[in-house]
């Protein structure tokens, strides 16, 4: 069994592995971050560490409107990040036999995979594509 | 795992002897005969030997061995010569090249070929390296050295030694014997036995166990207290940091008090007892306080490791162009964040190259100063030598196309002398061997900014140079000036800011495109904060707050929104990969929250323009 948090960003529903998330945070408020690349949305401070956070609206292209009132912080290995969503959801408990391995993952950035939960279609966002063009926008800020 | 971690050790403690050993042997080039220094050379060259030994770093040993016994030659002798001190500085730096093959995991070079160059002069007196005295043992290090002399007339020396090595061996550990049992054994006996021997027993009492011997002429104890050796500021290179007991005393001290405070803040909180609650997070502010304090603390060094280095580039450097210069150091005892110390050893050592290259003809003196004005840190490196002229610099910067002839004609000196840290703009008439290595004044300046400092350059000719590094006590924490953008806050090391001003709109000229302002009689370029962030224009403000500051090596007026003010901050380094933004070098979170980022305008500026 596997446990998932839904999120929604535009029209469509995600999924992040629980065991990634550190933290659901509410109501933080979200600090420019001048001459960072544009998904960046801003920053926040957590725990006393300034944590950035990134537009998932505009990373995935849906219309981008005001950044909910819930970051998803997310763990990471080489250093937190919290994504800016519109809405995040109750956690989900996932047996290993309802996930559908993708037909073409290229079709459709970000998405690793996508599971049926009661008639939903649910897609598990990839998070190695996000750390990697994270990556590489950062970079091009620093050429 | 356990052997990486004692190789580190050693690696660093051997990088700091060889740094004590530059120290003394540059204090010895100008007093040849300071016996002290002698002494703590040779102890130097001991602990090296006895660490590599350890290690089983045979050709290190070698060296190290090699090293003390001409050391203890010239502790005999009560002084050391220029070319021995050379020697010794060479053999220094092949120390390093040695620590480096271990450092790399490769096999040690080998040093046979060197030991053969050592100077001839006081090297190889008969009468001490006879075979009779050879390799005795030093009468530094652990245990109790013990000398032993046979009478002439005993008729098989090398049995009784052994005899005597054995009723040695009762008291206590023999470390190690000149000959050794082996030698002993092979018939190679000289006329003297140097045993170094672990025991608790007292001296006078083995002397009293040996005395029975009859065929025993003299026995002698040459050993003497070790003196403790002075501690010499680390590697900047080092990774581990040493810290004093008594600190970690005061720091484990400082976890106690606040395991207390916390104790009296759940009391106080649980019995609401408001006054309770007051006096507990007084104290808990005085103790962040102090433990900061201290924390800081550990990350701080003096200049003095640096300075050793310094005057081994000017002594070296005077040798082979043969000039007559004389460094003078002051206020090396200033202490800096090591990182900041670090970030500033390749820029000095370049800064005191140029000025022994160019800016003394033949003889003089560079002195580097060091002092500290508010929390910054000012060093300047100055020269006695011709200096320069202004009107070279005007001259080169028109015939390089840095300058046209109209700005040539109104350019002030200070930004003449700044156009020296440009690009491709040297004065050197040729290159020579040494402004031909290491890195340009381009790289000094990009080096000092690079911390959130200033370089300023000053000189006329006839009157020498000096060359000013203006840096943060600490990157950490810094004062920053907080200006307001676009709706938001965000600062800049005060370091960076020459003046804040409000002007108004009038004063503001166009030129061409560009706007612009004078500023005690400088015409200054304009430039909004909003437009190098790309931000959308601002309404008409009157009056304009403008930052003066210094980018790319010019003055400009930085149009920004609001002037907030001042204020202390730490700053904390942003994730990866969010840490290699240019523009940004980090951030800070205010007493309310608030996140400020710290803008790097050099880059911003890099970044527009590429």
């Amino acid at each position: 069994m596997k446990q998932l948090l839904p999120f929604k960003v535009g029209y469509e529903t995600y999924a992040l592995p629980l065991i990634e998330v550190q933290e659901v945070v509410e109501n933080q408020i979200v600090h420019p971050f001048p001459g960072a690349p544009a998904i960046i949305a801003g920053a926040i401070a957590f725990h006393g560490r300034i944590v950035p956070v990134v537009n998932l609206s505009l990373l995935l292209d849906f219309p981008v409107g005001k950044i909910g009132p819930r970051l998803i912080v997310l763990i990471n290995k080489r250093g937190p990040v919290a994504l800016g969503v519109d809405q995040v959801r109750t956690v989900i408990n996932l047996e290993i036999n309802q996930t559908n391995q993708m037909q073409n993952r290229i079709e459709r950035n970000y998405i690793d995979d996508v599971i049926n939960w009661d008639g939903e279609m649910i897609s598990l966002f990839a998070l190695d594509q996000l750390q990697n063009e994270l990556q590489s926008l950062c970079e091009q800020r620093g050429n | 795992m356990e052997i990486d971690k004692f190789r580190d050790m050693f690696l660093a403690e051997a990088a700091e002897h060889l740094e004590s050993m530059v120290d003394i042997l540059m204090q010895l080039d100008l007093d040849p005969q300071d016996q002290d220094g002698i002494d703590a050379l040779f102890r130097e060259a001991h602990s090296i030997k006895g660490m590599a030994a350890t290690m089983e770093h045979a050709e290190t040993t070698k060296l190290s061995h090699h090293l003390e016994n001409r050391l203890d030659i010239c502790r005999k002798l009560g002084r050391i010569s220029g070319v021995e001190i050379d020697w010794l500085l060479e053999a220094t730096d092949l120390f390093k090249l040695l620590l480096d093959d271990i450092r790399n995991n490769h096999e040690e070079r080998c040093v046979a070929s060197f030991i053969a160059t050592s100077p001839k002069e006081t090297g190889t007196s008969t009468t001490l390296d006879s075979p009779q005295r050879k390799d005795p043992l030093s009468s530094e290090g652990e245990g109790l050295l013990v000398q032993l002399q046979l009478k002439a007339t005993v008729a098989a020396p090398g049995p009784r030694f052994l005899v005597l090595l054995k009723t040695l061996s009762k008291f206590g550990t023999i470390i190690e014997s000149t000959p050794s049992t082996d030698e002993l054994l092979q018939g190679n006996v000289p006329d003297q036995l140097f045993v170094r021997l672990l025991s608790d027993t007292p001296q006078e009492q083995i002397k009293q166990q040996l005395l029975r011997y009859s065929e025993l002429q003299e026995i002698t104890f040459p050993g003497k207290i070790n003196k403790p050796v002075k501690s010499l500021s680390k590697s900047p290179a080092d990774k581990t940091v040493r810290i004093s007991t008594e600190l970690l005393d005061h720091f484990i001290n400082l976890t106690g008090e606040l395991i207390t405070n916390r104790y009296q803040l759940q009391n106080a909180l649980k019995e609401k007892n408001w006054q309770e609650l007051d006096d507990g997070v007084g104290q808990l502010k005085r103790l962040v306080k102090n433990l900061h304090h201290q924390v800081l603390k550990v990350r701080m060094v003096s200049l003095e490791g640096l300075t050793g280095r310094l005057s081994r580039t000017v002594h070296d450097l005077s040798r082979s162009l043969a000039k007559e210069i004389q460094l003078k150091v002051e206020g090396a005892e200033i202490e800096l964040d090591r990182a900041i110390v670090e970030e500033l050893t390749d820029p000095l050592v370049h800064m005191v190259r140029n000025a022994v290259d160019h800016g003394i003809e033949s003889r003089g003196t560079v002195s580097i100063k060091a002092w500290r004005e508010r929390d910054q840190i000012l060093i300047q490196v100055a020269d006695d030598g011709r200096g320069i002229d202004p009107e070279k610099i005007r001259q080169k910067a028109l015939d390089k196309g840095f300058l046209n002839p109209s700005q040539a004609q109104t350019i002030r000196d200070y930004d003449l002398f700044q156009l020296l840290c440009r690009p491709g703009f040297s004065t050197a008439q040729e290159v020579s061997q040494t402004s031909g290595r290491g890195v340009g004044m381009d790289v000094v300046k990009t080096a000092v900014e690079h911390i959130g400092g200033i370089l300023l350059i000053d000189s006329a000719p006839g009157e020498g140079a000096r060359i000013t590094l203006k840096v943060p006590l600490s990157l950490a924490i810094i004062r920053v000036l907080i200006v307001e953008c676009n709706g938001a806050k965000m600062a800049m090391p005060i370091s960076r800011v020459i003046q804040t001003a409000e002007i108004a709109p009038e004063e503001v000229q166009s030129s061409g495109k560009q706007l612009m302002i004078n500023y005690h009689d400088e015409r200054l370029p304009l430039i909004s904060l909003r437009k190098i962030l790309k931000y959308s224009k601002n309404v008409a403000l009157d009056p304009i707050p403008l930052v003066i500051t210094e980018v790319l090596g010019r003055k400009i007026g930085l149009v920004v929104d609001q002037l907030v003010g001042q204020q202390e901050v730490y700053v904390q380094r942003l994730p990866a990969p969010f840490d290699q933004i240019r523009g940004c070098s980090g951030g800070t979170i205010l007493g309310d929250g608030q996140i400020i980022f710290l803008l790097d305008l050099q880059s911003l500026f890099e970044r527009r323009r590429g």
